[in-house]
């Protein structure tokens, strides 16, 4: 019995006439695997992909060190082993793809992923094949969740929600970004996720768009921008809160007020059939009523295996908000050299309207005042 | 701009006969210009690349995220931006190949790189260049460390092994492996690390498994702990491994530290210019077959901006060593269903010999947990 993701895939494979699907993509392998290979998102010299071809065929190819993992953990039975010192990954691939009898059918393959060279080789191998692109085609099968997956969005939303709340409540002045930084690692780390990353930005270095912590001392008075995204069992979170050290001033408090206008707004056209670049430009419209000018080009983006993913909630996805799409909403607004205010949660688009999936642990229709 | 790198880079060019260089990988990005750019090793279609001339002369291309950082980072360089919504990275890379007035140049570019919808485009767009395969010229290079190249990373060597000293020392049976990242995370960026990769703590059972990060178990007597990190500083890491026993040690580990730490000594002592790689992993191997367990592929490895660099010391490397190389040498044991242990280090190639750059942690011994 195949796993429920392989099998939507092999259907959506038949309605568009494609005769196999190859990933190489951390984000696509892990997704039709099930689980993520360590050694692929931090050594691109390592290749690992999955084959999904015709009726019945599945495969996965591994580096051999990765072998006993991927025997204990991939939804692939069939798998093959290769020695990365002494075999060339395409000619492997190229194996495969003769093997599942497509060698001279359509295959939908991340030509904007896999290296040129690999791809030379495989051409060499394969000459009658059609190679097409097939980034829009994942695309649109991730971006509809499986029941399971929204729970595991859900899970580690709240899950980072909660290391949000401990965090704030342990800034002082006097700290240094960096041991805020600590603090959130420990503290992901010890709540059951798997891996995290994170921003840190106070004072004029909230401002910054991505502000790695550095080793500036948190003052009295200071914005503070903290960004957590945690990952747990292959899914991820993405949560952002803006605070003051002490009271905000009435600028701080305006400027909030019109990102969180503009997202209320947004938050109300959450449902179904709603157009994508309709609810884009309800966001802008509603920060520039406001005299703001929104740093970032999109409004949110899909979360789930990766980070960002569709829908990113920007005027050039010319679709509508389905159920079971998994995303966040992030107004941000960056004042260089002063400071920078972000809000960021996730949502996921139910059957006649939304739900929200983070927001309920530490709410922020006002800025956080510590 | 790591200017002795662009020297390396001019003989190359003009070794080569070609007109430029383009690096676009994260890591030969940071490995010419001196620093990191976050978002790209993360999400990779945001092309952030640098072009070196056979004059030195240099040319950026950065993607509208990481503007900011790029521009305050490089120096006296162009930098020309492309947008991650509105624009496609290779025509604003085209154009800027044009203006660099390589438009019928011979340029490298790495093509286990970029990916093959990317080369195709590029190709396209200017037809009168010749490309060549660039990794190969990169792997050269780096493989020599320049002497601002091996003092970091004999800095970074000792503080990731104090880092680890610390954490071990801190942690008694009953601690969690939750605690030893945290303290082990603590102490490497109060050492001075900027980032870290791969974590790995893995106790008792759980130390058969090869990448594993930490969970809540606790310290129980007789547990092999098995810790390691790869510290990292303006985008070089150091890999090391050390491993402890909680409490007193038992015959059948011991047996397998003296030869693991006798594998350790054999390498060193074989490591010297001019020695082809297969001939240290013949010597580590004729040691470690003593012991009765499956060998690893290779005993070691190049390191610096990326975690795995050519060469590797495995049978299938006829290459030899070179003064001024720095290589992680890694012997390890894993016993399936019962433990594993390794012991990582740091060393570089010296004009007699071999030179250990991670000295602080006693390893003749298992590391001694209270």
């Amino acid at each position: 019995m195949e796993h429920d993701v392989i099998s939507r895939l092999r259907t959506s494979m038949r309605a568009e006439g494609l005769d196999a699907l190859v990933a190489l993509s951390t984000d696509n392998v892990t997704y039709t695997a099930g689980f993520l290979v360590p050694s692929h998102a931090l050594n691109r010299f390592r290749r690992t992909i999955t084959i999904i071809a015709g009726e019945d065929f599945a495969a996965q190819i591994v580096v051999n060190v990765e072998e006993a993992l991927a025997q204990e953990r991939s939804r692939f039975k069939r798998l093959r082993a290769y020695n990365q010192f002494t075999e060339d990954p395409a000619d492997v691939l190229a194996d495969l793809l003769a093997e599942a009898g497509v060698s001279q059918g359509r295959i939908a393959i991340e030509l904007d992923y896999m290296p040129a060279q690999d791809y030379i080789r495989l051409v060499e191998r394969l000459p009658q094949a059609r190679f097409e692109e097939c980034r829009d085609f994942y695309a649109k099968a991730r971006m509809l969740k499986t029941d399971d997956e929204i729970e595991r969005v859900r899970q580690v939303g709240v899950l980072t929600e909660q290391v949000m709340a401990e965090v704030l409540g342990m800034v002082q002045p006097g700290m240094s970004e960096k041991d805020v930084g600590r603090r959130i690692v420990d503290l992901t780390l010890k709540a059951g996720a798997d891996s995290v990353i994170y921003q840190v930005g106070s004072g004029e270095r909230s401002g910054i768009t991505n502000c790695k912590p550095t080793t500036k001392v948190i003052e009295r008075d200071d914005v503070i921008r903290i960004e957590i995204l945690a990952e747990q069992d292959n899914y991820r979170s993405n949560v952002t809160r803006t605070a003051v050290l002490g009271a905000p001033t009435s600028e701080q408090k305006d400027i909030w007020a019109v990102l969180i206008g503009a997202r209320d707004k947004c938050r109300a056209m959450l449902r179904p059939g709603t157009g994508v670049p309709e609810l884009y430009q309800t966001y802008v419209d509603a920060c520039r009523g406001g005299g703001i000018e929104p740093t970032l080009k999109f409004l949110g983006h899909g979360i789930g295996v990766s980070i960002h993913e569709e829908p990113y909630l920007t005027d050039t996805r010319r679709f509508a908000l389905a159920a079971n799409m998994t995303h966040t909403m992030e107004p941000l607004y960056m004042m260089p050299g002063r400071m920078g205010f972000h809000v960021e949660d996730m949502y996921v688009i139910t059957g006649d309207g939304h739900e929200r999936l983070t927001g309920d642990i530490v709410p922020n229709d006002q800025l956080i005042a510590l | 701009m790591n200017r002795d790198v662009v020297e390396k880079q001019m003989s190359a060019l003009s070794e080569c006969g070609w007109d430029a260089m383009i690096a676009i990988s994260p890591e030969n990005f940071t490995y010419v210009s001196g620093f990191v750019v976050p978002s790209p090793s993360i999400f990779r279609w945001r092309h952030t690349a640098l072009i070196t001339d056979r004059d030195g002369g240099t040319s950026a291309l950065s993607v509208d995220m990481e503007e900011t950082t790029v521009r305050d980072n490089i120096g006296d360089t162009e930098v020309r931006v492309w947008r991650e919504f509105d624009d496609d990275a290779m025509p604003v890379l085209a154009d800027l190949i044009k203006d660099c007035g390589l438009a019928s140049g011979q340029i490298g570019i790495e093509t286990d790189y970029l990916p093959a919808r990317d080369m195709d485009r590029l190709k396209s767009l200017l037809p009168s260049v010749r490309w060549e395969p660039a990794q190969g010229q990169f792997n050269k290079m780096r493989q020599r460390k320049t002497p601002r190249e091996i003092t970091l990373l004999r800095k970074l060597s000792r503080l990731t092994d104090q880092a680890l000293k610390t954490a071990l020392e801190s942690v008694s049976e009953g601690s969690t492996e939750m605690d030893l990242a945290g303290a082990l995370t603590a102490a490497i960026y109060r050492l001075g690390a900027d980032q870290f990769r791969l974590m790995i703590v893995a106790t008792g059972e759980r130390s058969q498994y090869p990448n594993v990060g930490p969970t809540m178990r606790k310290l129980e007597r007789g547990d092999l702990i098995r810790l390691e990190i790869f510290g990292m500083q303006k985008g070089y890491h150091a890999g090391i491994c050390r491993t402890a026993v909680v409490g007193q040690s038992f015959a059948e580990a011991d047996r397998i530290w003296t030869n693991l730490t006798a594998c350790r000594d054999i390498v060193m002592e074989a490591i010297k210019p001019g020695v082809a790689c297969r001939e240290v992993y013949a010597k580590f191997l004729g040691k470690f077959e003593e012991l009765g367990f499956a060998p690893i592929s290779f005993v070691g490895h190049g390191i610096g901006v990326f975690l795995h660099e050519e060469p590797y010391l495995g049978p299938d490397d006829s290459s030899e060593l070179e003064a001024g190389m720095v290589l992680g040498i890694e012997p390890l044991v894993y016993a399936p269903g019962r433990f594993g242990l390794q012991c990582k280090d740091m060393v570089t190639v010296t004009e007699s010999g071999c030179e250990l750059l991670s000295d602080v942690t006693d390893v003749s011994s298992l590391f001694a947990v209270n």
